[in-house]
């Protein structure tokens, strides 16, 4: 069952992948890259992290959304009707795709993976992965987690002050009325 | 406490998911009607719904020129389908489909699909009301996303876990509401958000002349107004768990506190809708980011410093 | 700069699209930039851009026969895509007969020419009555009063509308029937303060109105507010010999300019979002049957 969903996931994320690279439309681009993160998210649940690969679904949900908004702006044809490609550089990223793919590939032959004598999860397995990943720096990525944050809230706050157009009008020259 | 239904409660969950957005349709439009003086009897309103519903199953779909006919019915389709989904960790009294370890963020996951479905309804019709109704929906989500996350983890923080049935269990002596009301009203806030409906509804805005409801006619209109009443159904289940301790209480059965409960907070949200008028998100906007963000963070705070102490 | 006379209405209000097949505007010929169809780089309509509009030419092959939106500069000197809109004269919430043709980027309006389509010119239902007293007929103070509470209340409830606030409005234009219906005072005077403290007492209404709209009338805010004012007032006379002296439409007054009004509109909502639009046009309510706004067909 679990091997079932493994490739069902597996493929899915690879041709959805592969059609942001084919549909014409920006928009489209953003939802099949979208689907493909989802399935990877799965994947992701399915090696038992439940927790980041929820928390995938909710960063690329939110990110992908975004991302479309931007991407429509910057990259589309007014009114974005028009169909349009998201290959660059055909040759080079084809050259470069290929080259990480069979460096992935060889390192997942390659490496000596851990075993694990009995087959049962992992109790925290969250809190595993981040000490495994992270060790003696888990401190400094938390505040600077923090320090990020609310480096947003205040730029935001430093921005908003009800919108420059309200307060200076149409002009941006200052009060008029 | 909380334990995982059978495999039927899969169908069984939508029903009930239904029958409270019902419920919460019927009692707007009770409201609306004695508001504007039509006859609001409860036989003249329910008539007035199954009318208007089987307007929508009979009349035809439509289609509009060089629209993106795959992204609008995704969106469309996906708004009812993350109410679904996001049901499935919200117990009702002992029975849920499944609690899982992290339903809370389970549940977030969910909601934030809304977000995509309605920005993809609104694009797809290629219409401009349509279209700045959808970029409305992205407006709005980043408005109420960060209060609505911190008032989770504060109820993640004070019960030590992601698990609602634990969230639950640990509101056994004091509700999650008496002592983090702020992070309550900026759930509730939300669930208007997520749902856009009430003084949130700006994506689907009478200013718009419907918004992203704007190009969908038919049985796709009927699924997005359909689904919007799902999602209210589900924030103000889920909030039931998060702060109302669940199916917990005296004398009656457990389920029966959970649907007492989540009538109550359903009709509370319901009210909002007829006493407040649409929120316009760029006066909203900085008051969420600068006023209510804030507050939410110094109530997880106090979760934080109350479990440190416990 | 932008094309006034709205040649590239593409979309609708309402849902209902046309392809301008065969419009002029949309078969431009040879700009060198829309050659390439599939090339990325003529997607980017940024910022990078130089100067050279869409509008100059381009023998592209057009999605469904779709006009391309134009770029012009915005607020900030950056420039930006540009759609030009057509809302009303059939629009849910809109004065009968407005015709508001605009030139959006995002959903910012930069330009706006009002225009009218219908409208007889042989005064408002609304100020039927006292076109009747200045006539010399026999009218009563309370029949004029009675029409004025009623057109408050009309343009409230289209207000509250677009402000969002179903119920309300659906008060506001029960009342409005049932005063022109013929309800006595002793009845109408509890409904109608129920209404008021209702929604004058509104902060969340307050709050999205304020600042909006500012004209020599005050803003968005203050023109509801008179109405509440004005339809207490003439309930309060509805009994009374006397008129109550506020008889005509809200906005225009005696002495305007005709064409005052729509220009007022014009001015008003350049710079602003669709949805406040939709608010300040609501405000100022234009009635299109009143002679004192000049009719201007497009």
């Amino acid at each position: 069952m679990g091997t079932i969903t493994f490739f069902v996931l597996a493929v899915a994320a690879s041709a959805l992948a592969v059609l942001v690279f084919v549909v014409d439309s920006m928009a489209r681009a953003t939802f099949c890259l979208l689907g493909s993160f989802l399935a990877a998210a799965g994947e992701v649940i399915l090696l038992g992290l439940s927790y980041l690969g929820t928390v995938i679904v909710v960063m690329m949900v939110m990110e992908m959304v975004i991302m479309a908004v931007f991407m429509v702006m910057y990259m589309m044809n007014p009114a974005g009707l028009m169909p349009m490609s998201m290959v660059h550089n055909r040759r080079g990223s084809l050259a470069i795709a290929g080259a990480v793919f069979a460096g992935l590939a060889v390192g997942i032959v390659a490496i000596r993976w851990p075993t694990t004598p009995r087959r049962r999860p992992v109790p925290r397995a969250t809190f595993e992965l981040g000490k495994a990943l992270m060790g003696p720096h888990m401190l400094t990525m938390v505040l600077l987690g923090v320090t990020l944050f609310s480096t947003m809230v205040v730029t935001v706050m430093l921005a908003v002050s009800h919108g420059r157009y309200d307060r200076l009008g149409d002009d941006l020259k200052g009060p008029d009325r | 406490m909380v334990e995982p239904a059978p495999w039927w409660a899969v169908l069984v969950v939508p029903a009930v998911l239904g029958a409270f957005a019902t419920g919460a349709v019927l009692a707007s439009r009770l409201l609306a009607a004695r508001a504007s003086g039509a006859p609001s009897r409860p036989r003249a309103v329910l008539g007035g719904m199954c009318d208007d519903v089987a307007g929508l199953l009979v009349s035809r779909r439509r289609t509009t020129l060089a629209s993106d006919l795959v992204l609008w019915r995704l969106g469309v389709v996906g708004v009812p389908v993350a109410a679904i989904l996001a049901v499935a960790v919200v117990p009702l009294g002992h029975w849920v489909v499944d609690d899982l370890r992290v339903g809370v963020v389970w549940f977030n996951a969910m909601e934030i699909l809304t977000w995509a479905a309605v920005w993809a309804a609104g694009w797809g019709p290629n219409s401009a009301f349509s279209l700045v109704g959808g970029y409305r929906m992205v407006a709005q989500g980043l408005s109420y996303e960060l209060p609505h996350m911190f008032a989770l983890i504060g109820v993640a923080t004070a019960a030590g876990s992601l698990q609602v049935g634990s969230i639950v269990a640990h509101q056994r002596h004091l509700w999650f509401v008496v002592w983090m009301p702020v992070g309550f009203a900026a759930f509730l806030l939300s669930v208007l958000g997520f749902s856009f409906i009430g003084p949130f509804d700006q994506p689907a805005g009478a200013d718009l002349a419907g918004g992203v409801l704007v190009e969908v006619a038919g049985v796709d209109r009927l699924v997005l107004a359909v689904g919007r009443w799902l999602l209210l159904a589900a924030g103000a289940a889920m909030a039931v768990p998060l702060f109302l301790g669940g199916g917990l209480g005296p004398g009656l059965p457990a389920w029966a506190w959970s649907v007492l409960k989540t009538v109550g907070v359903l009709g509370a949200l319901v009210a909002t809708r007829h006493l407040v008028p649409t929120v316009r998100l760029e006066r909203w906007a900085p008051l969420a980011w600068l006023v209510l963000l804030p507050l939410t963070i110094v109530q997880d705070l106090v979760a934080a410093v109350v479990v440190l102490l416990r | 700069m932008v094309h006034q006379d709205g040649n590239h209405d593409t979309a609708h209000d309402g849902g209902d699209h046309m392809g301008h097949q065969g419009d002029p505007h949309t078969a431009h010929q040879g700009d060198p930039h829309t050659a390439h169809q599939g090339d990325p780089h003529t997607a980017h309509h940024g910022m990078s851009d130089d100067g050279d509009d869409m509008a100059g030419g381009g023998g592209m092959e057009m999605p469904a026969g779709l006009a391309m939106a134009e770029r012009t500069e915005d607020r900030d000197g950056l420039k930006l895509d540009q759609l030009h809109l057509t809302l009303g004269p059939l629009l849910s919430e809109w004065p009968t007969g407005l015709v508001l043709r605009v030139a959006v980027q995002g959903d910012v309006i930069q330009q706006a020419r009002a225009e009218t389509v219908g409208g007889t010119g042989d005064g408002s239902f609304w100020d039927e009555p006292s076109e009747r007293a200045r006539r010399g007929e026999p009218v009563t103070g309370g029949e004029v009063a009675r029409r004025t509470a009623g057109h408050r209340l009309d343009s409230l409830g289209r207000l509250l509308e677009v402000a969002g606030w179903p119920a309300a409005a659906g008060s506001a234009r029960w009342l409005r029937d049932d005063l022109l219906g013929g309800l006595p005072a002793a009845l109408a005077a509890p409904r109608l303060g129920r209404l008021v403290r209702h929604v004058g007492r509104s902060r969340v209404l307050s709050q999205m109105t304020a600042g909006l709209g500012q004209a020599s009338d005050g803003d968005v805010r203050a023109r509801y507010r008179r109405w509440l004012d004005d339809a207490v007032r003439a309930v309060a006379s509805l009994n009374g010999p006397e008129s109550p002296g506020v008889v005509r439409a809200s906005f225009a007054r005696p002495g305007m300019p005709p064409g005052a009004v729509l220009e007022t509109i014009e001015q008003l909502v350049v710079g602003t979002e669709l949805g406040v639009a939709r608010l300040v046009v609501a405000s100022i309510d234009p009635d299109l049957d009143d002679p004192r706004i000049a009719a201007r067909h497009g």
